[in-house]
């Protein structure tokens, strides 16, 4: 970058007031600026060694108002300067320490928000991987949220992440080093919050636990979907936050405490009620994730689009309806079996179709000079294999449409499920052909069929 | 004139001289913990009762910044040091030679004992006015000359300028 550049950028850095640090720790700082308009904006300086330019060029280019927004990016020696919007509002940790737990259906709402939101961040390829009560902000249009300052783009051909952060007792146990954050990171962190939300208490409470068992605060469907949610093994929780935001649900639905019109009117709104509360009153402090640094509440969020004043119709939220559409319900399978059984007809399928195929090609090569091959019982077996081989494919079908989690890695990556099918059998394919031209060729040597 | 004459004098002695006359409150207490330090029987019965200086050079030049109401980019532009260096000075991710701490001196339009402890601070020698270099650039600091002004004297003189001996 030439000098003359770079003094541009310093001098447009240094047009911003700054009003207040708000924190400061590994993840950088982060300050509460105003621009010579007046307009109030957060300014974060993240350290070069960890920031992810990519993943907030890609936050720029969302605008859900779920999220917030990106004002703009630029980069200092050393230093990735991100300005984002200012939210007004408490974040969801004082609201729930002034009011106290939330109602079963205030909490699953905002679950199932944060779910939508989050699940716009990874179709964008973008693990959050600091989900928690400060870093969300409840205004009156809903939860927002907020820090994505360790966000990360979704490399699938690392092993692991290059810098460990997060919130403890959030922070899924493979953000600690162990091995690559995915989508299932935030997952666990959304269980996590779910629990707080409906217990009241940070995980390092020592009462959290007892808290989590007990059938009044978290009755056991929810306790289930939240134990799911926080599965040590990523491969044992809900693969994407759509799954969470459908177990959610049906678990709701079990405990006949959600209708389809929606949550009951007076208790979503009793949410947003403390929220407009709060912007009356004086900033408050809330925690810092990372540092524990205090942080300073937000400024209004004037939304692009405006929205109606009532309570919350959940059923009339675009989000939800798209989720209603897709996942609400479960397809019934075509076959009773454990997953295990399924995987393995599927797999032995896809070996004996191969292997019909490979048999049947070489049937049409060496056909004419080898009558044996074409008569008697060969015949048989390899059509057995070709109905074992459909066999494969009806019920890979009946895997994809069931249990998402077969495919789960691929589909998130954006890969049809027809194409992974495709992929997975030509591997089968071509294995065997090697295989089967060996022993055609051993069997030649050999003079077995002079 | 006497009195103005004495006043240099004791700005210029370098502040590891035991019995400085500095008028400078630092100046003066850093005497008197060489005295103290003196009269200790160890290292330790000094280093565990006093508090040594805990701020650093970019922690300085940022109280320099605001006290004299300076930004960053007006710093760069003044001192002649390039952005990229001069920006990490300021987060303290760099190190400034003497040259460069001198530059950077002259950029803020620092008086000589701001000057001196930011040489201090870099962990370099002070201006010592026995040196023809060193009292040129006393002078031009004393007269509040620009870093380009106090170049062109050192040219002048014949010795090497702070361009050619900074990062700049």
């Amino acid at each position: 970058m030439d000098d003359e550049r770079l003094l541009r950028l310093i001098e447009h850095d240094e047009n911003y007031e700054l009003v207040q640090k708000l924190a400061q720790g590994p993840s950088g700082i982060t300050e509460h600026v105003c621009d010579v308009t007046g307009a109030h904006y957060v300014r974060k300086r993240i350290p070069g060694a960890i920031a992810a330019r990519d993943a907030w060029e890609r936050l720029r280019s969302i605008a859900d108002p779920r999220i917030v927004r990106v004002h703009e990016i630029y980069e200092l020696p050393g230093e990735l300067v991100v300005v984002c919007e200012w939210v007004e509002g408490q974040s969801l940790a004082e609201h729930v320490e002034k009011n106290g737990p939330l109602t079963q259906a205030e909490a699953c709402d905002v679950v199932r928000e944060l779910c939508a939101a989050v699940d716009v961040l990874h179709r964008h390829d973008i693990v959050h991987r600091d989900i928690s009560p400060t870093n969300v902000i409840v205004t009156e249009k809903g939860p927002r949220l907020i820090d994505l300052g360790i966000a990360r783009v979704h490399d699938s051909e690392q092993q692991k992440d290059t810098t460990t952060l997060g919130t403890w007792g959030y922070a899924a146990p493979e953000q600690y080093g162990f091995a690559q954050t995915d989508a299932r990171s935030d997952v666990y962190a959304l269980g996590r919050l779910l629990a707080f939300c409906l217990t009241g208490l940070r995980p390092d409470n020592p009462r959290f636990d007892e808290a989590l068992a007990t059938e009044s605060s978290v009755p056991r469907p929810v306790r289930e979907v939240i134990e799911r949610a926080c599965a040590f093994e990523p491969s044992a929780r809900y693969q994407s936050t759509p799954e969470l935001a459908c177990a959610l649900e049906q678990a709701m639905r079990a405990l006949g405490s959600f209708a389809d019109e929606g949550v009951s009117q007076q208790k979503a709104a009793s949410l947003r009620l403390d929220a407009q509360q709060t912007d009356a009153q004086q900033p408050t402090v809330a925690q810092q994730t990372v540092t524990q640094q205090p942080i300073v509440a937000q400024q209004q969020y004037n939304p692009p689009s405006a929205k109606s004043a009532s309570p919350v119709n959940f059923s009339s939220m675009p989000t939800l309806q798209v989720y209603a559409q897709g996942v609400s319900t479960q397809p019934t399978t075509w076959f009773k079996l454990p997953l295990g059984w399924k995987k393995l007809l599927s797999g032995l399928g896809m070996v004996f179709f191969g292997f019909w195929a490979v048999v049947f090609a070489l049937m049409a090569i060496f056909g004419s000079k080898n009558q044996e091959f074409v008569r008697g019982v060969f015949v048989r077996i390899t059509s057995m294999f070709f109905a074992l081989g459909c066999a494969a494919v009806v019920v890979e079908i009946d895997l994809f449409v069931t249990n998402r989690r077969h495919y789960s890695q691929e589909v998130l990556r954006g890969e049809l499920p027809f194409r992974i099918f495709l992929k997975r059998f030509a591997g089968v394919l071509i294995t065997e052909a090697m295989i089967f031209l060996l022993i055609v060729l051993v069997a030649s040597a050999t003079h077995v069929y002079s | 004139m006497s009195s103005q004459k004495d006043a240099h004098r004791q700005a210029n002695i370098p502040s590891d001289t035991a019995g400085s006359a500095a008028a400078h409150e630092s100046e003066t207490l850093t005497s008197e913990l060489l005295e103290r330090l003196l009269a200790s029987a160890t290292p330790e019965a000094y280093l565990d009762t006093t508090t040594l200086e805990g701020r650093g050079l970019h922690e300085f030049l940022l109280e320099l910044l605001e006290q004299k109401k300076l930004t960053r980019s007006q710093v760069i532009r003044a001192s002649g040091i390039n952005g990229t260096f001069c920006y990490q000075l300021f987060q303290g991710a760099r190190h400034p030679s003497r040259d460069t701490a001198l530059m950077l001196s002259l950029g803020m339009n620092c008086d000589l004992q701001e000057t001196q402890r930011i040489l201090r601070l870099s962990g370099h020698a002070e201006l010592w006015p026995r040196k023809s270099r060193d009292a040129i650039i006393i002078f031009c600091i004393e007269h509040g000359l620009s870093r380009e002004q106090t170049d062109d004297e050192l040219f002048r003189f014949g010795e090497k300028t702070l361009l050619d001996g900074g990062e700049g």
